[in-house]
């Protein structure tokens, strides 16, 4: 088993090379430069944009900035934001990251704590009208567009209820301890059930489908045959063997928890990575872009480095070497 | 009913319902099985031997499948009249059961020892310690020597035969008066498929228990059987001790299986 992490973890570095590649080169190729926009601009001399992008390297060849790049990253350097003049790209994204992590843990719990007991309940209930409903349930979750859901939650829960509030993280930044806990907790409540509700149908639909793929299964009968309550045989012996495709489903969804929430965090003004990374792309920020592309990758990579780790430990048919 | 009767099946009828179409898989079957004995039950694909035996454990796959009447009485008890509570109770503990497929039959994510001790600790109250003795001694009485390792390894570890072997100790783990066994050997090459018999001999002995043993190999019936029924289409055709069976078959169903068998 650790051979196997370590050998895992080893064949990350290259990966993680290639996603540097991608990143640089996508930016590379979008048409413009982060000073595009400034020629349009009559006060501006055009000769001195063309010093500035001189001094920025923005005119030498791609393969020389991306080593350049590459080499300011290693050191943990993202480069300056060209937006938010006098601030780093590092520095941007640890203050959006811990938002946009709460945010995550919060949508995932929402959706792995309704998901699963509804596709359980629907698998041990196939074909009644209990199944029936939770199934439509689950088409109506993915058939409704997040921003959709998300306008109607700020509609009926903050503007007609106001139960919740409509945007932000905090109320005040002057409380702090378990009240400030509360508060933001108050505030991630309708992103995160926006966000939850939208995965929880998939989550539904994968586990009712395994579940009964396994139920049917020639092992499930022995465990009948060896007089095990229902309880025994659905929670012991049918789930184990029907999680691992929500462990892929996980591993993915690790890497887009961080950048998937652009939509939610716009409609709820929610200051996390999502937003700053339309700000970043509407402004041509290309550093603070390349940045949090970099981030998005890496989260994906780890996600799928602990979902093949978890595939070992949930399936002991599963070892690596 | 006589003392030495086990089980007794009467007019058992399990039909599939399918789109407004009635399968009638078992259709008016009865019979007996004596204390001790092996009652054989033999037929085509499709005749419902599999779903008679899955009747009597009541495992029938549902939702489409129901026991629609009869009677199934073990030592005198109605099977079909118990609560699903009361059954649980019954499976594994007053009947064992070994089915066709060993390669899937065992669940792949769970140690031989955990799937042994499981009806071990349910049906006779043994605490993990004692279950897993008991599970080395009776992995040691199917053959395998190394049982202490064998508890610890994971189906996939063990071949076919071996994984049929893990299957018996299971059956048997709580003395069940009533082994069935569906198709235990047709899934094994020749020379595991003789042990296999042999081991299920020696278990019937060492527990004193009735076998019913479902298989459409005439060979494996002679070698095993005590009484003989022959299914087909759902209804018992002909019912027979094994010598009566075999020297003067009646039915022509009967004789027909046995010329293509002797052909």
């Amino acid at each position: 088993m650790a051979k196997y992490i370590l050998r895992r973890l080893l064949i990350f570095i290259p990966m993680l090379f290639i996603v540097t590649i991608v990143v640089f080169t996508l930016a590379t190729l979008a048409p413009g430069d982060p000073l595009t926009g400034q020629q349009l601009d009559p006060t501006i001399d055009p000769a001195a944009l063309e010093e500035r992008r001189e001094a920025l390297g923005l005119n030498d060849p791609p393969p020389v900035q991306y080593i350049n790049w590459l080499s300011e990253v290693a050191t943990g350097n993202l480069g300056d934001s060209l937006y938010f003049s006098g601030r780093t790209v590092q520095d941007l994204i640890w203050s959006r990251l811990p938002n946009t992590v709460y945010l995550a843990v919060f949508s995932l719990f929402i959706t792995l704590v309704i998901g699963l007991p509804l596709g359980i309940y629907a698998a041990r209930k196939q074909y009644t009208a209990a199944d029936y409903f939770v199934t439509t349930f689950g088409f109506f979750g993915l058939a409704v567009p997040n921003f959709f859901f998300a306008l109607l939650a700020v509609y009926f829960f903050s503007f007609q209820l106001g139960w919740f509030p409509a945007q932000g993280t905090q109320s005040s930044a002057s409380i702090s301890g378990l009240a400030e806990f509360l508060d933001r907790l108050h505030h991630l409540i309708l992103p995160g059930l926006t966000l939850g509700l939208a995965s929880v149908a998939i989550y539904m639909r994968y586990i009712r489908s395994e579940m009964l793929d396994v139920l049917s299964s020639d092992f499930v009968r022995t465990a009948r045959a060896k007089g095990m309550t229902k309880g025994t045989v659905v929670y012991k012996h049918t789930l184990r063997n029907a999680t691992i495709p929500i462990i892929t489903l996980l591993g993915f969804e690790f890497g887009t928890l961080v950048s998937g929430a652009v939509v939610t965090e716009a409609v709820f003004n929610f200051p996390g990575i999502g937003q700053l990374f339309l700000t970043g792309i509407q402004n041509r920020d290309f550093p603070l872009i390349m940045g949090i592309n970099l981030l998005i990758g890496v989260t994906i990579l780890v996600g799928n480095l602990l979902a093949d780790i978890m595939y070992a430990v949930v399936d002991p048919r599963i070892r690596y070497d | 009913m006589a003392d030495d009767v086990l089980l007794e099946v009467n007019q058992l009828k399990t039909y599939f319902y399918m789109g407004g179409n009635v399968a009638k898989a078992v259709d008016g079957v009865d019979f007996t099985i004596k204390k001790g004995k092996t009652l054989a039950i033999v037929g085509e694909s499709g005749s419902g031997k599999s779903m008679t035996s899955l009747s009597i454990m009541q495992l029938v796959p549902g939702p489409t499948g129901k026991i629609v009447d009869g009677a199934v009485k073990l030592s005198g008890k109605d099977l079909l009249k118990l609560s699903d509570k009361q059954m649980e109770k019954v499976r594994g503990n007053e009947i064992g059961m070994v089915f066709q497929e060993p390669m899937t039959s065992l669940n792949p994510v769970f140690t031989v020892g955990t799937q042994i001790k499981e009806p071990l600790m349910k049906h006779r109250g043994l605490s993990k310690s004692q279950a897993f003795q008991k599970g080395v001694e009776l992995l040691k009485l199917v053959g395998f020597p190394r049982a202490e390792d064998t508890m610890k390894e994971f189906p996939h570890q063990l071949s076919g035969g071996m994984r049929q072997r893990v299957m018996i100790a299971i059956a048997m783990s709580c003395d069940p008066k009533l082994l069935i066994a569906d198709e235990p050997t047709t899934a094994l090459d020749v020379t595991i498929q003789a042990q296999i018999l042999d081991l299920m001999k020696k278990v019937q002995k060492e527990f004193d228990s009735s076998i019913l043993l479902i298989t459409h190999d005439l060979g494996v019936v002679a070698e095993m059987a005590d009484d003989i029924i022959v299914m087909y289409g759902g209804q018992v055709v002909e019912q027979a001790t094994r010598r009566q069976l075999l020297k003067t078959p009646k039915h022509p169903y009967t004789v027909g299986c046995w010329k293509v068998c002797l052909a």
